[in-house]
């Protein structure tokens, strides 16, 4: 058998090459727009401001005014890698209701489950007591969720639109939600975002 | 700088003034040595130009990058990694083996820089690991394609560098041994079979390096983990030892590098708890005077190198282990010099009769 030049060779591989990424980048684009909306609440990464550059990026948020407790399944997951979060909708997004090793356990804790992680962190809870005395105790609290995303490239425009509605403006922050897809396998992949209200779509220009 | 031709010229004549050579062989000689390729004015100037001309399109395009729409930019990128593949699969075509090579490198790296460049255009979440080894994977089928080693050498990096980048445990949470375990050995085969000291190079390097992907693999398992490898990458210097006759420079390379991940890894083995002591340095010294003796009879430098600085590394060591008392080191290194003196002014004896 006689092997082809070089040169088919070569042509033959970059062409394999080129097929393979233009598939990957149709494959997501169907993901996409195929698997199941959700909204989860965002905020600044900090130190670094909301926005930098032409792309924001951005942290789900675990934290809850209300001081939500660590969702079941939580503590034991703090750090570990890919595992299981479940969500349940609350209001106009989804909030964190617990976190499992199996998507079937997780399953049983949320309407929606995605591959990610719950990180808590345990801080000192103060009470007063009627007596005036002062009841410290050791609590954990939802930190933060990890689906994988944590930035959105946009535009110099859009980027800049951004950042003017959401600096400085604690209210502002509150209400901003990535909106994510997830396919039938519990990946999540962003779609866009939602600031005061507009939402901001990647798209394919 | 006097180049090759000019040295032999004057040698020439001094030889012919010696009457070493005859008179009327100093003509056919220099003819037989090829004048080496100068550059001239203008293609100096027009490389410079080319380069320039593509800074100016690359600064242009980053300037106005955001600007651009999403598919205009996945196509910019796509046009670069083809017109490098194109420009490599021209150079072998016509007969230009090095140009081709180092425009498929490029297009390897180009290919490298598309993967993180797609998924920040159309914002596809992936961890750097994936990423890395896809490149590398990408490049390994260029280098065969091209059958070009220095492209081997471009993958073999990315795959390492896949390795150590990411998350160290893979998406089962388990952790896994680098590919790298897998892809020196192939690379060496590779250095081989294409005659690539470069290859060689960078699969002997490799080759060591593979081994600190297994600590995770094998954690609490210090000694067994280096020591095996150790066993391993000296039972590899020696195969290729006994291939120099046969594959020449690449064995010859290898050899080295393997002995120096060899040595390097019995030495590490000492930071596991259960080998840690004054037997595993002695055993270090002496394996590195070993390697020493063999590199000077081989008359390998690298072989040698790895010897002397193994020996230096061992002594540290074994100073560590005794505590640090300096009659102690005086004593030690007395000792160590006496013997060497002792060998030495035995071998030349030995030679003189």
């Amino acid at each position: 058998m006689r092997f082809p030049a070089p040169r088919a060779r070569i042509l033959a591989a970059a062409v394999v090459l080129t097929v393979t990424l233009c598939g990957l980048v149709v494959r997501e684009g169907v993901a996409r727009a195929g698997g199941q909306e959700i909204r989860l609440a965002i905020t600044g990464y900090d130190p670094r401001s909301l926005l930098s550059g032409h792309y924001v990026r951005f942290q789900i948020r675990g934290d809850d005014p209300g001081g939500l407790a660590c969702p079941p399944g939580s503590e034991r997951n703090a750090g570990a890698p890919r595992r299981w979060v479940a969500l349940r909708r609350q209001g106009e997004a989804h909030v964190a209701s617990g976190a499992a090793g199996t998507r079937t356990e997780a399953a049983a804790l949320g309407e929606v489950v995605v591959r990610g992680s719950l990180t808590c962190m345990r801080v000192m809870d103060e009470t007063v007591l009627p007596d005036g005395a002062v009841r410290r105790e050791s609590v954990s609290r939802l930190a933060a969720i990890d689906l994988g995303v944590d930035r959105i490239h946009l535009d110099q425009a859009q980027a800049q639109t951004l950042e003017r509605r959401l600096q400085g403006r604690e209210e502002a922050a509150a209400r901003a939600f990535a909106v994510f897809s997830v396919d039938a396998g519990g990946k999540a992949r962003l779609k866009g975002l939602v600031v005061d209200g507009r939402r901001y779509d990647l798209n394919w220009w | 700088m006097v180049g090759y031709r000019e040295r032999l010229e004057r040698d020439l004549d001094g030889w012919i003034a010696a009457r070493l050579v005859p008179a009327e062989n100093r003509a056919a000689i220099l003819e037989s040595v090829a004048e080496p390729r100068r550059l001239d004015a203008a293609s100096a100037l027009a490389i410079v130009g080319g380069l320039l001309a593509g800074a100016a399109v690359i600064a242009f395009v980053a300037a106005n990058w955001s600007e651009i729409p999403r598919l205009v930019r996945f196509a910019l990128v796509l046009a670069a990694f083809l017109g490098a593949a194109g420009g490599a699969a021209w150079a072998s075509d016509r007969g230009r083996p090095v140009l081709s090579q180092v425009l498929l490198c490029v297009a390897a790296m180009v290919f490298a820089a598309a993967i993180g460049l797609t998924g920040q255009i159309f914002d596809i979440a992936g961890d750097a690991k994936t990423a890395l080894r896809g490149a590398g994977l990408a490049a390994a089928l260029l280098a065969l394609a091209g059958g070009s080693p220095w492209v081997g050498v471009v993958a073999l990096v990315f795959v390492g560098l896949g390795d150590f980048g990411g998350p160290g445990r893979g998406g089962d949470g388990q952790m896994w041994p680098g590919w790298l375990v897998a892809a020196a050995p192939l690379a060496a085969a590779a250095a081989l079979a294409t005659r690539s000291s470069a290859l060689a190079h960078a699969a002997g390097i490799g080759a060591f390096v593979a081994v600190f992907t297994l600590q995770g693999f094998a954690a609490g398992r210090t000694e067994a983990v280096f020591l095996s490898a150790a066993a391993i990458l000296g039972a590899g210097a020696a195969g290729v030892r006994a291939l120099r006759l046969r594959y020449d420079a690449p064995a010859g390379v290898l050899y080295g590098w393997l002995t120096w991940g060899a040595l390097a890894c019995f030495g590490v083995a000492g930071f596991g708890d259960g080998l840690q002591g004054v037997g595993h340095s002695a055993a270090w010294m002496a394996l590195s005077v070993a390697v020493i003796a063999l590199g000077r009879h081989d008359r390998h430098a690298l072989v040698t190198a790895a010897g002397v600085v193994g020996l230096l590394a061992a002594g540290v060591s074994l100073l560590h282990n005794l505590g640090v008392d300096l009659m102690l080191t005086a004593g030690v290194f007395g000792l160590g010099s006496l013997a060497a003196l002792a060998v030495a002014f035995a071998l030349r004896r030995r030679r003189a009769s």
